[in-house]
């Protein structure tokens, strides 16, 4: 039995992470570590709290070592997760006759984990529901744009990624080196994909070719309507802000002693990870659009 | 009220059409409304305890006299 289950999991597994991949937002914004086990409960880290500038001369002297600034942070790593049950005769069905799985309830679950997931990357962890105890891209920005800019009027979202773009250059982010993200409420996101000019021109065309070779998302409802955020990459992001995968969406089946050869299967999935922003000053959010 | 920056820089036009940039610690008069959007990026400040006996303005200072010689 405990083989059998261990053989459904794996295959709901299957039938799981391809959809999950399709729907997770926040692992597209930002570098995902490779799963480091889920038995690691909390990771130190380094937050660069200010880096001095560089030197020029004729040649190296002795005597000036410049000494990057940054405080190691313990932080523990959240699980996200979502349970759920499975009819016992379909899981009969196919232990007996290996009748496809249906894991549309292990996919539903799934979805609502992801979220859970989405949410704690854009936008944190507030475990009482009012303070967040550990910030996501949004909460943990280093810059807030907060200049009046409705998308939807057209040339607006250009000058809000412009003025972030100062922001961020101000503080010495190699700004047009790297490519970004933006990612809106769904509310800016349908205003930039309808905005027009008196033309007919398209405004997403330029705002793509601002991104550099990044791309515009929706977080739907985890961004409230009027906000936004501008991240790198996850291809150049790293520096600046990963997420510390311990253990990647999985799911585990078992039964109730009570009704062990009749009752409902208990199913979990289950991700974990934490959001590490090690440079706040390479995420500008937009607070006003 | 008065807020102070928490973050490296916020921009924000309290007069539309002119935006102003603060940085980190900048202390400035901001509109409730526009306080709370915000968010954590400002730490909205207590209002300054009232003077305990506002009635009597302080005389102002007289300047100082010409010394004689």
């Amino acid at each position: 039995m405990t083989n059998a289950l261990a053989t459904y999991s794996k295959e709901v597994d299957d039938k799981l992470v391809s959809p999950l991949r399709q729907v997770l937002k926040g692992r597209k914004l930002v570098k995902v570590t490779e799963e480091k086990g889920f038995g690691i409960t909390s990771v130190d880290w380094g937050k660069i709290t200010e880096i001095s500038e560089g030197l020029m001369s004729y040649g190296f002297i002795d005597g000036n070592e410049d000494v990057i600034d940054a405080t190691i942070t313990n932080s523990k790593v959240p699980v996200y997760w979502k349970d759920y049950r499975v009819n016992r005769r379909s899981f009969e069905s196919w232990r007996t006759r290996s009748i496809d799985i249906d894991a549309a309830s292990a996919i539903a679950a799934g979805y609502q984990a992801a979220k859970v997931e989405d949410t704690a990357i854009i936008m944190g962890i507030k475990r009482d529901g009012t303070n967040y105890d550990i910030n996501g891209l949004y909460q943990g920005a280093g810059n807030d744009m907060s200049t009046s800019l409705g998308f939807g009027t057209f040339g607006n979202p250009t000058k809000a990624i412009s003025a972030a773009y100062q922001l961020m250059d101000d503080d010495g982010v190699p700004v047009d080196s790297l490519s970004w993200n933006l990612t809106l409420s769904s509310v800016q996101y349908q205003q930039l994909l309808a905005s027009r000019a008196t033309t007919g021109a398209r405004e997403m065309p330029d705002v793509l070719d601002m991104l550099n070779g990044g791309e515009v998302f929706s977080a739907s409802t985890i961004l409230t309507a009027g906000t936004g955020l501008i991240t790198p990459t996850e291809a150049v992001g790293e520096p600046y802000v990963d997420f510390y995968l311990t253990s990647d969406f999985k799911t585990e089946h078992g039964v109730d002693s009570k009704h062990p050869d009749t009752g409902d299967l208990n199913g979990r999935v289950y991700s974990a990870g934490i959001l590490r922003i090690k440079q706040d000053v390479a995420i500008t959010k937009l607070s006003a659009i | 009220m008065r807020v102070r920056v928490q973050v490296s820089q916020l921009q924000i036009d309290l007069v539309p059409g002119e935006p102003v940039t603060y940085r980190k610690g900048q202390v400035f008069e901001c509109p409730e409304e526009r306080a709370l959007k915000l968010g954590n990026s400002v730490l909205i400040l207590p209002d300054p305890e009232p003077v305990e006996n506002p009635a009597e303005p302080p005389e102002p200072e007289k300047p100082p006299g010409r010394k004689r010689r």
